[in-house]
Formats: C-alpha cells, structure tokens, sequence
C-alpha cells in the first residue's frame, strides 16, 4: 500500500545518510514505498530555520511528491513570519511546524502570534509533540484557534494516551504515528478517534518507517479501509493534495 | 536449515499504565501470531513488586506454556546480603537475570547489584540482562561487571547509546545487545560491520510493545538474510545451547 509520510527529516545523521541528499531521498522513498513525504529540515529544527527551509525548498517537487513543512522558530517571532510569508503560499509547503525551546514544549503564549498569523495561509499547524506535557500545552493551542487544523508529531510518545484524550475533544487535532511503539496504540487511537485522524509519518531518518507501518499492519481492529486512509488518504485531504498525488 | 526465532526480551503480568491483557496466556498468543517459537521472559511482579513473587509467578508461567523460558530477577534495593539468596536461585532453572535499574531507580555503580554479580558469577554460569537508558550507563556497567566473564546482554540500546554501545562491545566480547530500540534504519548494519553480527540478539519488549514492529525491522533490514537469522535465533542459539533440546 502505498504511503504518504507525513513526518520525515530532510538531514544527514552520523548513524543513517538515507535523507541526506536528493538522491537518498528519492531512493528512501521507493524502499519504503513511499509516493509522498513532507520534510522537515534537520538543520531548521536544529539551529538555522531560515538556511533549513531554504534547503527543503530547493529540493521540494509537487510532480515527484517531496513537499515541505516551513519549520518556526518560536524564539524569532518577526523571522518566523517572514518565513510563513516566503514559503506557505507555494503548494510544495503543506503546513508549519513548531519545536519546543530545549526542554520544554511549545506554549500557547510562545506560539500565539506565529499561529494567529497562520490562518492567512490556511495550512495546518504540526507541532513536535514528544511527551505529556507538549501534548496539554498543544490542547490549549488547538482550543484558543479551532479554526486550523493541528498535527501532534510523534502524538505524545510514551503517553500517547493522552494525544488520544486531547484529539477527541479538540476536532481540529490531527496525530501522527511515529513515537511510542506500543503494541495497542494505533487500535486504541482509531477506536478513539476513528482512523480518519491518524497520519501515517515515520521520523526518518532517526527512526525505520517498517516499526509505524508493522504497528498499522498488526492492529487487527483496522479495516483495509481504515489502513488506506492512515498510510495517504487523510494526509491528501487534510493536505488538499489529492490532484498531486493521483 | 530453518533457525527458530527467539525473543529475549518479553515479559508478562500486569504494569501500572499498560495493557490490560498481558498475561502469559497473551504472551503466548503473541508468538504464535508472529510465528516466534520462543522467548525468554518473567512476570511483572518481580520487576515491580518483589523479586521473590515475580520469580515464583515466572516458573509458574513457564511450567504451563512450552514456549516461555524462565528468567529471574533480583531488586538490588531489596537485597539485604543474606547469605544463600542469590545461590538459591541460582539452583533454579532459570536461563538468564535480569535487571532493571531505571524501571527501580538505583544506578548501574549500586553496590548491591555488585555484590548479587559477584555471587552469581561463583554460583552459576548464566548470561545477564541489564536494560540500558542514558549516556554513560554502558560505561558505568562495564566498570562495575569487570570480572563477570559470562555473557552481558545490554537491553534498551537505542540511538543516542549506540556509539557507547560500541565502544564498550569492542572490549568486552562477552557483551551482546537487543535490538528493540535501535530504530535507526542503519542501526543494524553499523552493528554488523562494528562489532558483528553474531552479539546482535532480537528483542520486542513485547507484549507492551510491538513484536510485529520489533520482527519487521530486522526482517526488511538491509542485512543479508543469513544474518537476519542469525540475529532472530542462530545468536541466541549459539548463546544458549540448551535452547534447542527444550
């Protein structure tokens, strides 16, 4: 079944080089059986947005199916609102994402003016969401803008209960897989929420796309229906994108 | 010759925050659904209860189902030094210790937990498994299990440990690792061509995390599939050579 991944890194990793080019990349996709990804750049979330964006840019091909995520640095408000500016109004940039500062998660306050002005561009908010506590702070942010949609990375890892408890009932938070490995995560999500709010991502190159993919395959719940919309479909609509990957 | 899969990390009872159903019964239907053949495993009670009451509840287990083998556990915070406690056990036929320094908070350079080494290392000729979190355990439990001369087995070795991993696993050739946190697409064949493939051992943590996950990333690793069943069961084999005759 063919994917579309919707949390993958564009970076070079002193453990894996398979998203370290445009090459590798292209070849990462075929392995995994990947028609679509949306990268976010290493260098963007780890030090300098601005040249990691650029970077993902260069490379992004709505025909080839590499698209973007404009990453946001919450500590350069005005530099981040020109990056929303520079790139989300491309159809190669489906959304922004949001890092917490190290060590703590991404706060409504800290976010507030960056995610008001994302509603111009009417693209979904991904936020890295690792633990239980960026999972509360993210709830608040999708309760203060119902209007746009968010993304939970990694839906809290090992409480991802708690992602399951904030996305029912805010319906405008949408989680992505990759993160805690649990056995029951994926049928207690969709029995939640029901398979149209989880997003099929797998966090290369820190993590093998196989352990998200087995752990959709293995959850006896799931209808084939179900796995088609977790592995693309609710990423082409939430994307509005089904023309590009067709 | 078809190689038997063996987990060497399973365990089952009941935890605090997982599944409900996690009993030996379930363990079982775990393997048979993954087509594993064994697994080496203990009840939850000893790591989180008392070690008396988990090793009793894993004999137990093990006595009902053919496919588990027993592994024992001591807390070293509850080891008082009586005299015998250690070598009683050792009298059991357990195949492997385990411990859990993180799960119980103690640290690796606990002076208990040299002492349980050192009299399991007079008592019996068995391999040990230590679960592994942070930078600077491996190291840390180098030092303290200088001497211990049967074989380590390093549990939990994931991205951030693996360089430590390595480092330490070239000197000491009696040191193995478990593979169900090394994610990384490319951990494995940097294994392989490091330390090599014969001291790399499959485990899942299952039944709270995924078996399935754990199989398919070693099944559609970039390994050559002699080495695939090497790590699945010929290693463990090899290890254990009592395994098979079970």
């Amino acid at each position: 079944m063919s994917r579309f991944d919707v949390f993958a890194y564009y970076t070079d990793t002193a453990l894996s080089h398979c998203m370290a080019s445009r090459e590798q990349l292209v070849r990462s996709m075929q392995k995994y059986d990947t028609s679509a990804i949306a990268l976010v750049s290493g260098v963007a979330a780890d030090c300098d947005f601005v040249a990691g964006n650029q970077a993902v840019r260069d490379i992004a091909s709505t025909s080839e199916g590499i698209y973007g995520l404009v990453t946001l640095n919450l500590a350069y408000p005005e530099e981040s609102l020109e990056q929303q500016r520079l790139h989300l109004m491309r159809r190669e940039f489906l959304a922004c994402v949001l890092f917490g500062k190290v060590g703590s998660p991404v706060t409504l306050s800290d976010a507030s003016e960056i995610v008001n002005a994302q509603r111009r561009y009417a693209k979904p908010v991904a936020i890295y969401a690792p633990d239980a506590e960026a999972v509360h702070e993210a709830a608040k942010i999708a309760a203060e803008f119902n209007g746009i949609k968010f993304i939970l990375l990694s839906m809290g890892g090992d409480d991802w209960h708690g992602a399951g408890t904030a996305a029912k009932r805010h319906l405008n938070i949408y989680l992505e897989l990759s993160g805690s490995l649990d056995t029951d995560k994926v049928s207690h999500a969709s029995a939640v929420l029901t398979a149209r709010k989880l997003l099929y991502g797998s966090a290369l190159p820190y993590s093998d796309p196989e352990l998200v993919a087995a752990m959709i395959d293995d959850a006896s719940t799931l209808t084939a229906s179900d796995r088609s919309r977790i592995y693309s479909q609710n990423a082409e609509s939430l994307f509005s994108i089904q023309a590009d990957t067709d | 010759m078809a190689i038997e899969i063996l987990d060497v990390n399973t365990y089952f009872g009941p935890t605090p925050t997982e599944r409900a159903d996690a009993s030996a019964q379930s363990l079982v239907s775990t393997l048979q659904k993954n087509e594993v053949q064994w697994c080496l495993t203990l009840s939850t009670y000893g790591v989180l209860h008392g070690d008396r009451a988990g090793n009793i509840e894993t004999m137990t287990a093990c006595s009902n189902f053919d496919r588990l083998i027993p592994v024992a556990t001591i807390n070293p915070m509850d080891f008082f030094g009586r005299e015998g406690q250690v070598e009683e056990l050792a009298n059991l036929p357990f195949e492997m210790f385990r411990f859990f320094p993180h799960r119980q908070g103690w640290p690796m350079s606990f002076s208990p937990f040299a002492d349980i080494v050192k009299r399991l290392s007079a008592a019996k000729s068995v391999p040990l498994m230590i679960s592994v979190k942070k930078p600077g355990d491996i190291g840390s439990l180098e030092r303290v299990l200088d001497g211990y001369a049967q074989a380590v087995i390093l549990a939990g070795v994931a991205p951030d440990t693996l360089a430590e991993c390595i480092s330490v696993m070239k000197n000491q050739p009696h040191f193995y690792v478990e593979t169900h946190a090394l994610r990384s697409p490319d951990a494995l064949t940097v294994l392989r061509d490091t330390i090599g493939i014969k001291r790399v051992l499959f485990g899942s943590s299952a039944p709270g995390e995924s078996m399935a996950a754990a199989l398919r990333f070693v099944k559609r690793s970039e390994l050559s599939t002699d080495d695939q069943l090497a790590v699945l069961g010929g290693n463990a084999q090899a290890l254990w050579h009592g395994s098979e005759a079970r």
